[in-house]
């Protein structure tokens, strides 16, 4: 994460390395970004050039490049957001549950989240 | 080596950085000051304390053990002991630890100029606050999760545990007074504002039911549902304001909204958490952590001009949001952003509890503490760019300033903080509201400030949709302080009471439930309706009461931590947690005494009921204040004796903790530590890391 990130904050000429070597798709848009970089194609399109002095305006390259790397970890982000909130809460139960208790029923759904709150709401959990 | 030269080069441009920024800040004297110098020198501070102090007091005086095993390993349930991801525990922390005070605090304490709020919000924070958190985690998590009172019993003897509980008790009444104090003020007379702030209560009810009957546990789902449903309500307050006979029904007074307040609070208490304090509580939060960063992306977009002085004249006393001095009110008017002894609680008892590893406890401890203070630094900025006149001008009661708008804008123009009737008509016409003249409590000046800022970097048009969010946003996490509050007294008092007869003691026994419950809400409800009938703002009266009450949490914390210094053989090191002890101490008991002794009315709460009673004799009071007259001299004298018995009690544990020292130096037996015994831990994670 830590080097994806110095990537990122290094500028595009890494993150083309990186890319290329990840997905076909990826390289596909890194090879397109070359070429708009070379920018002496006689063949190349109004609509890519016009792409371009957007993207330069608006930063958007900066903003494609951080959306990939949303992206490229939208797993890990999904995961983390769940287990901030406590969504993942009833799958960690269970997981647990079968580790410590394997001979018991566990709760189900509903009444683990009942037991839950109740429990979640006994002590000073909100402060000034 | 070569890394060794490249950090001290960054480091040392990180601390001139900072030193710049807070020499810019503290020398400036002009016009005005853009807001991104508060933001750098506060970055470098913490950076700097974060990096050297804590990782110095984790390495040197607390001598941290990633191997050993934590309460969470050791005592795993599954429930409340479980080994959790250090990120995750530090979203628990800091979602657990900031509420509406370091918003309000510094709204209000930037009645002296920006500077002294700023240096203490920083100073005291990466010295005092982060310190206290940080220990307290500490000595909890070696102590297997106990929480403050506990230790405070184990280590410094009977006095410490009992002071710490009324304390607690004491701190969360006045507390919750004061927050509904804000609340109501921003309610008054604001159709938009009362049916926003009324529809979150259904919002979080129906999120309930979707959470508990529908899809039961799936709080992502359910808490965006609500998400949208509460911006929707913003949306909708406007067009409920916007219609004649509809807006009347949310048009009230403060003392009707007082009791709606009041009504709801005892509700809250008694309905299941599932249905509206649970789920209002995960919308509070969500909500939460999306302004504050929403405010500090605008923050560095905008980079707003602070337009306060560094000092203004009121640091002499006279200061029309609350009377006293810079010196002692400044520090107890910030206390939630520099120092909050109610961090303790969550500190000890809560978190350790979800502690994978001892090395987690600066990050934890320390920087949760520092992200707190960096949110009353961006309160502190909000309150700062409006211009000052129009800051007065929200923020002043009418007692103090007059009570029609043409009084009101002399007063205040007569400061020096000019201001016109048609500025402030504009404004609130902006802001969608009737009037914006004395709504004391820092809600609303915040939200204003919020909504300029947010308004400037995301478009003008729709300022009085961001205020009204803004209002939204603070009222959503204060009801759930109140709500919370109020539970948490609630058991504390079955819990005492249980001594007295059994049964009462019954959580879950519902006579009970509904008895304590109307005992604790009577309590604050008292404190909300008498700062409601005060002509001169109950924010006057409340919150430093609740600074100083909060502050000295925060003394008992310290005692215990420093305590458990001395009795562990760390003399040397004892500074540490004594030295923002001594400060606590110096203020609480000078602010004490000028609230009893003071000569000044708005100062002295026996001051105040004897000058209120020499009036009623003469019978110079018009007859409505007659009336309130004679509960008001009742409640100044309350307080008085209210704060001598905070006093007390800190200087009862402070000599306890003295006493224990001094006989552990002399090595006569003293209570034993009570810390757990050493165990490896056997979670891979502690040994893969780094």
């Amino acid at each position: 994460m830590a080097k994806r990130l110095n990537n990122l904050l290094r500028g595009q000429s890494d993150e083309t390395t990186s890319h290329s070597t990840r997905s076909p798709k990826n390289g596909n848009q890194v090879a397109g970004y070359a070429a708009l970089r070379a920018h002496s194609t006689p063949s190349q399109p109004f609509a890519l050039c016009l792409r371009r002095s957007l993207c330069r305006a608006l930063h958007l390259d900066l903003l494609a490049t951080v959306l990939r790397w949303f992206n490229a970890n939208r797993i890990k982000f999904w995961r983390t957001l769940r287990e901030l909130s406590g969504d993942d809460g009833f799958d960690r139960y269970l997981s647990l549950h079968a580790v410590a208790h394997p001979d018991t029923t566990p709760l189900s759904r509903s009444a683990w989240f009942a037991h839950e709150q109740q429990q979640k709401w006994t002590g000073i959990k909100r402060c000034c | 080596m070569k890394t060794n030269i490249t950090a001290i080069l960054i480091w040392l441009s990180v601390a001139f950085l900072g030193a710049c920024a807070v020499g810019g800040i503290a020398l400036h004297r002009g016009e005005s000051i853009n807001a991104l110098w508060f933001i750098t020198a506060a970055l470098c501070i913490y950076a700097i304390a974060y990096r050297f102090y804590a990782a110095w007091i984790a390495a040197t005086v607390l001598s941290i053990d990633a191997t050993r095993a934590t309460p969470a390993e050791r005592l795993s349930n599954g429930r409340d002991y479980m080994p959790t991801n250090r990120w995750i525990v530090f979203g628990h922390h800091f979602a657990a630890i900031a509420g509406p005070g370091p918003l309000v605090g510094p709204t209000l304490a930037a009645q002296f100029g920006y500077l002294p709020g700023t240096l203490w919000i920083l100073f005291g924070a990466v010295l005092g606050g982060c310190v206290q958190d940080m220990m307290t985690l500490f000595f909890s998590t070696r102590r297997d999760g106990k929480s403050l009172g506990q230790m405070a019993r184990d280590e410094l003897g009977a006095v410490g545990g009992v002071a710490a509980l009324i304390a607690t008790f004491l701190i969360m009444i006045i507390l919750i007074a004061v927050l509904g104090l804000v609340v109501v003020n921003a309610m008054k007379n604001s159709p938009w504002a009362t049916s926003t702030v009324a529809a979150t209560i259904p919002i979080a009810m129906l999120v309930g039911l979707y959470m508990y009957k529908l899809r039961p546990g799936r709080v992502l789902e359910g808490s965006m549902l609500g998400v949208i449903l509460l911006l929707l309500s913003v949306v909708g307050g406007g067009w409920i304001d916007g219609q004649a006979g509809l807006r009347e029904w949310f048009n009230h007074p403060g003392l009707t909204l007082a009791f709606a307040v009041i009504g709801y609070g005892f509700a809250a208490a008694i309905l299941p958490v599932w249905l509206l304090l649970a789920p209002r509580d995960y919308l509070s939060t969500f909500v939460k952590l999306g302004t504050v960063t929403l405010l500090a992306l605008a923050i560095l977009w905008m980079r707003p001009d602070i337009k306060m002085p560094a000092l203004t004249q009121f640091i002499d006393g006279s200061g029309p949001i609350f009377g006293g001095k810079l010196f002692p009110f400044v520090f107890i008017t910030i206390a939630c952003g520099a120092i909050s002894g109610f961090h303790a609680l969550i500190a000890s008892g809560t978190t350790p509890k979800l502690l994978a590893n001892e090395r987690d406890i600066p990050m934890i401890g320390y920087g949760g503490m520092l992200l707190e203070s960096m949110v009353a630094m961006m309160a502190m900025i909000a309150a700062t760019v409006l211009d000052p006149g129009v800051y007065f001008a929200i923020n002043s009661p009418n007692g103090i300033v007059g009570k029609t708008a043409v009084e009101a804008v002399a007063t205040i123009s007569a400061w020096g903080f000019p201001v016109t009737v048609e500025q402030m008509n504009l404004l609130a016409r902006q802001m969608g509201e009737a009037t914006l003249f004395a709504r004391t409590g820092g809600a609303p000046s915040l939200a204003v400030g919020m909504a300029s800022i947010f308004g400037s970097a995301f478009g003008q048009g729709m300022l009085a949709l961001w205020y009204h969010f803004a209002i939204m946003f603070e009222a959503i996490f204060i009801l759930t302080t109140l709500d919370a509050g109020t539970r948490v007294g609630r058991f504390m008092l079955q819990d005492m009471l249980g001594n007295i007869w059994k049964p009462l003691g019954r959580t879950s026994w519902y006579p009970s439930v509904l008895f304590t419950s109307a005992i604790v809400v009577a309590a604050w409800g008292y404190f909300l309706y008498i700062g409601i009938i005060d002509p001169n703002g109950g924010v006057n009266i409340l919150w430093p009461l609740f600074g100083i009450s909060n502050q000295i949490l925060a003394a008992i914390a310290l005692c215990v931590a420093t305590g458990i210094l001395v009795k562990s053989g760390k003399l040397k090191y004892a500074w540490i947690t004594a030295l923002p002890l001594i400060w606590l101490v110096v203020i609480t008991t000078t602010a004490s005494w000028q609230k009893l002794a003071s000569s000044d009315p708005r100062i002295g709460f026996l001051a105040a009921a004897n000058s209120l009673s020499d009036k009623l004799a003469a019978g110079t009071l018009p007859p409505d204040k007659a009336a309130t007259a004679p509960q008001l001299i009742f409640n100044q004298q309350l307080d008085a004796v209210l704060v001598l018995f905070f006093v007390l009690l800190l200087w009862l544990i402070v000599v306890d903790m003295l006493r224990v020292c001094a006989r552990h130096l002399r090595g006569k037996p003293v209570p034993p530590l009570s810390e757990a015994p050493h165990h490896v831990t056997q979670l891979e994670e502690a040994w893969q890391r780094d």
